[in-house]
């Protein structure tokens, strides 16, 4: 090979920059070249600014949707905005402080001594500080008994966190996969509260006050051609990674005139509603939202139909929901109607899309109505039974014994070390033995459930310290679900798994038929894997289409 | 000397309307995202940016004499909101893909400089209306359906080391084509 031809070779390995080639030897090697050679400089330089550009022209949206997106910004009700509302709360803060100095003299003039003094101090002994302490040390530590948490830089979002949903399924069968390529940061409950506090108990939504300025109350894809009735695809988009294709038809339709006609027979269809057409902002801690849509499959196969549902964020890092629903064997020619809860964590406000995957070739479906609506959360039936533990014990509420054979051999002790949020919270160590509790009859007992119409939700923090847990969660009804399901049967923070932090939401879904009908209800969790863990926010609450939404089925269903 | 109409813009847009300030975007948006995504690697990020650049922008109207032409203004606000990021956002690595990537950040600094990115993007979409049926559907399928190399690899039942150089070689010819526009404009 010639000197020029392995220059050009190298400058192309360089620049394609696949994640399928290692592109540290060839920048070393492309150095060694460009130092010896400066023009090559110019000319690598030409070619990574011809590659921007060429993605631009390729991708940029048009000068409408451009001003628009800006002037949406522009409109936005500044106590909406999440960056003024931080910027208040600083101010607030900064003017409370203030205040209270400046109500007693004495007390200003000793603050203004004092400062004097620890300046000094701070100038004497800090460059020495700098020497001797080690990097970790450094970094700022949670303190869960200040009353002043941490607050996120101004410039930018809530921390990204994971969410490992679940997916009602039985025992031993396929329930949905959960995240492989997450590298998010450090897992958080909370961005702006006093961790004193119990998300969701003491003040009803309080961690959702960081509102961005989309309508929360509405199906999201309202004006988004969820019901396909404009007769054409936009603005959903099929991605490249498709083989198969799409499109609207009238046959498609459940109601209406339109509905959307999937074809795999060459292969997967990926179907998704960008960053660019989905409202941004949305995805924050303490929201719930249900992900819904009709589907038909057409073919008379019998296997499983291998699609599945998510949101994606590329902002930072890739993260996702746990995937779902995955659709099960059924007859075929039969609408059905699926439903997906996702937990709202704070990611990243924008760069979030929908995905709708059909993974398996040689199928084909019809699809109509899907809808992403905000569900409230209300009337959390553990919040004053000991579901957070702040009464520092175990309680009346939980048995250490799921049922006959299912013994609790695990080490379980409430303890301040375990809180997730507040003061205390539930440790376990189940490398002695299999964990086996439950929340008994006594904390469910509440007359509205056996007259309740609505599904539950039964969720709860779980932080793993050491090894792997696989949780199974059970009704005194008869549902079973195992958190996580299919693969990898486990979160081990040994592969990775779980974000470093190794915090977990569990969320259970509970259809109202699981409910019970003679006020005899029990929750049991039962971890047969070896692990340390602690477990904290145990709740149960009705689930509850926003008032909007709600008032929109009904004129449909009417 | 600045046009009747953008300058009726921008008095009004200090008057905080919004749909003077709209036009001024619809004017120059072009440019900012030109601007910004020649000097990033992400898209996405450039197109934050270009948002955030305008933002700024309607923040700070009231500061700007509209005697001056706004596009420089708009084009400093982001070029300082890229510094700003480039700074707070991406660590100072060690390493010899760091090394080479700053050189070739100071380049392409110089060469946008020298070359106003506007007139290269231009002068960009000419040529690549030149390239043929099939290189145009190689770059179309690595940059706008954003197929990796790998896959196209798969797709196309070639090596690696094939593709890399063929997308090379469209790049070059689009390299060459370029300069060649901007050296008879400047002629």
């Amino acid at each position: 090979m010639n000197k020029e031809t392995e220059i050009t070779k190298l400058i192309a390995q360089y620049l394609a920059n696949d994640s399928d080639s290692d592109s540290e030897p060839a920048s070393h090697e492309l150095l060694m070249r460009c130092k010896a050679d400066p023009s090559l400089i110019d000319q690598i330089a030409e070619h990574k600014i011809i590659e921007r550009l060429i993605r631009f022209e390729a991708q940029h949206s048009t000068t409408d949707i451009f001003t628009k997106e800006v002037n949406y910004r522009l409109e936005l009700p500044a106590s909406l905005a999440f960056s003024n509302k931080i910027e208040s709360q600083i101010k607030a803060n900064q003017t409370d402080n203030v205040t209270r100095l400046s109500h007693n003299k004495n007390t200003h003039v000793l603050a203004l001594a004092a400062s004097f003094l620890i300046a000094f101090m701070l100038w004497l002994y800090l460059p020495v500080v700098e020497q001797n302490t080690p990097a970790s040390a450094a970094l700022p530590s949670h303190n869960k008994s200040t009353n002043q948490p941490p607050l996120p830089a101004l410039d930018q979002g809530p921390e990204p966190t994971q969410v490992i949903s679940s997916h009602n399924v039985q025992i031993g069968h396929q329930a949905e996969s959960t995240h492989k390529r997450f590298s998010a940061p450090l897992a958080i409950i909370k961005t702006n509260q006093n961790t004193e506090r119990k998300e969701g108990q003491k003040t009803k939504h309080e961690s959702t006050e960081l509102i961005a300025a989309i309508d929360l109350n509405s199906d999201l894809l309202a004006s988004l051609n969820g019901d396909f009735e404009e007769g054409m695809l936009s603005p959903w988009q099929i991605k490249a990674a498709s083989a198969g294709y799409a499109e609207v038809q009238p046959e498609a339709a459940k109601n209406g005139q339109y509905g959307l006609y999937v074809n795999t027979r060459a292969g997967r269809v990926d179907l998704a509603l960008n960053s660019h057409a989905l409202p941004q902002g949305f995805m924050q801690q303490g929201k719930l939202f249900k992900l819904s849509f009709d589907m038909k499959r057409l073919l008379n196969n019998k296997n499983w139909a291998g699609s599945f549902a998510r949101l994606t964020n590329t902002k930072n890092n890739y993260i996702e929901t746990a995937l779902g629903p995955w659709l099960g064997t059924y007859d075929s020619g039969e609408w059905l109607h699926h439903e997906k809860f996702i937990i709202g964590e704070n990611w990243p406000t924008t760069e979030t899309q929908l995905e709708l995957i059909f993974n398996n070739p040689n199928e084909e479906f019809y699809i109509d109505n899907i809808k992403l609506a905000p569900v409230q959360q209300t009337n959390n039936l553990l919040s004053d039974r000991n579901g957070d533990f702040e009464s520092g014990k175990l309680g009346p509420y939980i048995t250490k014994k799921v049922g006959t054979g299912y013994d609790n051999y695990a080490q379980i002790e409430v303890t301040e070390a375990a809180a997730i949020a507040g003061k205390y919270g539930l440790y376990v160590n189940s490398l002695i033995g299999e964990m086996a509790i439950k929340f008994n009859a006594l904390a469910f007992d509440d007359p509205s459930l056996s007259k309740s119409t609505q599904d539950y939700i039964f969720s709860y923090d779980l932080r793993i310290i050491e090894g792997s847990v696989s949780s199974i969660n059970m009704t005194s009804t008869g549902l079973q679900t195992v958190v996580p399901g299919w693969p990898p049967h486990s979160f081990d923070l040994s592969e990775a798994v779980v974000s470093p932090s190794g915090l977990i939401k569990v969320s259970v879904p509970v259809a109202h038929k699981y409910l019970p009908t003679d006020r005899f209800f029990e929750i049991s969790v039962h971890i047969p894997t070896q692990a340390i863990m602690h477990l904290d926010n145990f709740k149960f609450h009705p689930v509850e289409l926003s008032a909007k939404v709600a008032a929109k089925e009904r004129s449909t269903q009417e | 000397m600045i046009e009747e109409n953008e300058l009726a813009l921008i008095e009004k847009a200090q008057q905080n309307d919004l749909e003077a300030f709209s036009q001024l975007i619809r004017l120059h948006e072009r440019e900012v995202r030109i601007c910004l995504a020649a000097r990033l690697d992400s898209y996405h990020e450039a197109e934050d940016l270009a948002q955030e650049t305008f933002i700024v922008a309607h923040r700070r109207i009231s500061e700007f004499s509209p005697q001056k032409p706004i596009k420089y203004w708009f084009r400093a606000i982001a070029i300082n909101l890229l510094s700003n990021q480039k700074r707070k956002k991406y660590p100072i690595a060690i390493g010899s893909s760091h090394d080479l990537e700053n050189l070739l950040n100071d380049k392409i600094e110089n060469h946008l400089t020298e070359h106003n990115e506007s007139n290269v993007a231009s002068a960009l979409n000419n040529c690549i209306a030149n390239l043929s049926d099939n290189l145009k559907k190689l770059v179309n399928q690595h940059y706008n359906e954003e197929y990796t190399v790998g896959e196209l690899t798969e797709l196309y039942g070639v090596k690696h080391s094939t593709l890399t150089m063929r997308l090379h070689r469209v790049r070059d010819k689009l390299r060459q084509c370029i300069n060649a526009k901007l050296a008879s404009s400047n002629t």
